[in-house]
């Protein structure tokens, strides 16, 4: 029966630490003090990973110099496919418990996912032109991730288009679950229809086949940018309760004091 | 450092014209990207102030530049 | 059983429907396949009338012309039943609202997917493909615009309220599909140079029966959505 009780206390728990989270307010006042820190140590990762990758790092014995995109190229695309699962993740939320904060969260996922792939495809032709000797190849990691591009602006502009909030919210969450049951799909046929491109840069299970030197920069800047990512979801999901919820008591009555408070800082956030 | 200069690391014996270019457009992308979700959540404050603000004060309300 | 008959009627109606739907704007439901043969007449002109080059990309080209061609007709695949009030219609029905999509889009299949399947020979004889692909060609657009089907119809449900639909059906639905071409060229230049096709045209199926089980219930939800929310 202990067990049983246990049990029972934990879902007590997480379903009512949930429900908190969903609430639009508890999310804007918890996460008040969160942007500092996250887009400082963004900042800080980030200047370290690429200062040190830029001019400190080693060069490739291959590619010599040109290999120093890795430091934004494998980031960005990183960023970018997480970005997408995670958008998916928050889609699906919303759909099935019907959490109307869940699509806000999979909606500020969407710009920051369109921008990273953006940086990833591009960073990728201005390092494809040295090493390939062509700035753009159809292969397999680089058509899938300008599929990638297209899905995520498929959602991004699905949700614009759409007249009434609502139910162009909803069709976005829908078309992004879809392309998350796709994605596999799409990635699996364009490998089976072509691979030149090298493998993984990091693997979970092996030291990866370059000296710490290059890597432990690039690791550095792979967190630099999912905190920067991290800042940009909080930013835009902010901006957007700012929007939604102007009607809301407990907003306006936030306004009220910060505008008490003081007159001056009233522009920052 | 590995390069022994400025110059140099600018080069980068040749690949500096395509790896400095990705990086400044890259960043460049970013920080107009933070410029643009600043400057919208500014405006969005702006306009809940002035929904919150007592009609009896409006004449204070142009300090928001 | 009863059951199981009923359901079996309510198809035969279904289908009877679509195809005097068609009969009905007859000029309006030919255009795909005029759009079709169009497109084919550019491409001599565009790249070369030599029938050499023609024949190394007949297969391709004739591929990506089914492709934009279902487009065309997908804009509008819920537009009439959604303001004639049928889908709502079917909302209050006692079946499914995924069981009516799943036999619009068979008797669309059926009625597009065979046409364009017929016209492959005539395609083909316009771009010198060698008669020994042309089977393959047929075979892969039968089971390929049956997916395809599927996935315009989600295009066309997402978009059923959206202000400029055209395009944006375009870019829902052709990232869904690039496996589909990519499998489908794939048997015909493996037949091609003679190889085994088998990989492939599993594939196709599997992804045919994928699309078949799943889609429909995506695209029902959606027009859930566009009806409720």
């Amino acid at each position: 029966m202990a067990t049983n009780d246990a049990n029972k206390n934990w879902r007590v728990v997480f379903k009512r630490w949930f429900h908190q989270w969903a609430s639009p307010r508890f999310f804007f006042e918890k996460t008040a003090s969160w942007l500092p820190f996250l887009s400082g140590m963004a900042i800080v990762l980030l200047g370290i990973g690429w200062g040190w990758g830029l001019f400190w790092a080693p060069p490739d014995y291959q590619q010599g110099n040109s290999f120093r995109l890795i430091y934004l190229h494998v980031p960005a695309a990183s960023v970018a496919l997480s970005i997408y699962a995670l958008m998916a993740m928050f889609s699906l939320v919303s759909l099935v418990w019907k959490i109307k904060l869940a699509d806000t969260w999979a909606q500020s996922c969407v710009m920051s996912g369109v921008l990273f792939t953006f940086i990833a495809l591009m960073t990728g032709a201005f390092w494809g032109k040295p090493t390939w000797g062509t700035w753009w190849q159809w292969d397999a990691r680089l058509t899938s991730m300008l599929v990638l591009e297209f899905l995520f602006i498929g959602v991004m502009v699905l949700r614009t288009a759409i007249e009434g909030r609502e139910a162009a919210n909803k069709a976005a969450a829908l078309l992004a679950v879809v392309g998350i049951v796709n994605l596999p799909i799409i990635k699996f046929s364009v490998n089976w229809w072509n691979t030149l491109h090298q493998g993984a840069t990091f693997k979970l299970t092996e030291k990866p086949p370059m000296p710490a030197e290059m890597w432990v920069p690039l690791l550095i800047a792979l967190l630099g940018i999912y905190f920067l990512f991290a800042a940009f979801w909080l930013l835009e999901t902010r901006l957007l309760i700012l929007q939604r919820e102007g009607k809301s008591q407990w907003l306006q009555r936030w306004m009220m004091t910060r505008y008490c408070i003081d007159n001056k800082d009233k522009d920052k956030f | 450092m590995y390069f022994s200069s400025w110059q140099q690391a600018l080069q980068m014996q040749g690949h500096g014209m395509y790896v400095w270019p990705a990086y400044l457009i890259g960043i460049g992308i970013l920080v107009v990207f933070t410029w643009v979700l600043r400057s919208r959540t500014r405006d969005a404050l702006r306009k809940l102030q002035r929904q919150v603000e007592p009609s009896d004060q409006v004449e204070t309300s142009d300090s928001g530049a | 059983m009863t059951i199981l008959m009923t359901l079996r009627h309510l198809f035969w109606l279904a289908l009877r429907r679509e195809g005097l739907l068609v009969v009905q704007k007859s000029s309006q439901a030919l255009q795909p396949l005029l759009f079709l043969t169009l497109i084919m007449a550019l491409f001599p002109l565009a790249i070369s009338p030599d029938q050499k080059i023609l024949a190394t990309i007949a297969a391709g080209v004739i591929w990506i012309a089914v492709l934009l061609a279902s487009y065309l007709a997908s804009d509008a695949f819920f537009a009439e039943d959604w303001q004639s009030g049928v889908i709502e219609q079917w909302r209050y029905s006692p079946y499914p609202l995924a069981w009516w999509v799943q036999i619009k889009i068979v008797a669309h299949w059926m009625l597009y997917g065979v046409s364009i399947t017929l016209m492959a020979p005539l395609l083909a004889l316009l771009l010198a493909l060698p008669w020994s692909q042309v089977p393959i060609l047929m075979l892969t657009l039968f089971i390929g615009s049956g997916i395809i089907a599927y996935s315009n119809a989600l295009a066309a449900a997402l978009t059923l309220r959206a202000r400029s639909a055209a395009v944006l059906v375009l870019l829902i639905a052709l990232p869904m599909q690039i496996p589909v071409v990519i499998f489908a060229m794939a048997a015909i230049n493996l037949q091609a140079s003679g190889e085994s096709i088998l990989a492939p045209l599993a594939f196709l199926g599997g992804l045919w029966l994928f699309s078949a089980a799943l889609l429909p219930l995506a695209i029902a939800m959606a027009l859930q959505i566009m009806m409720t929310a």
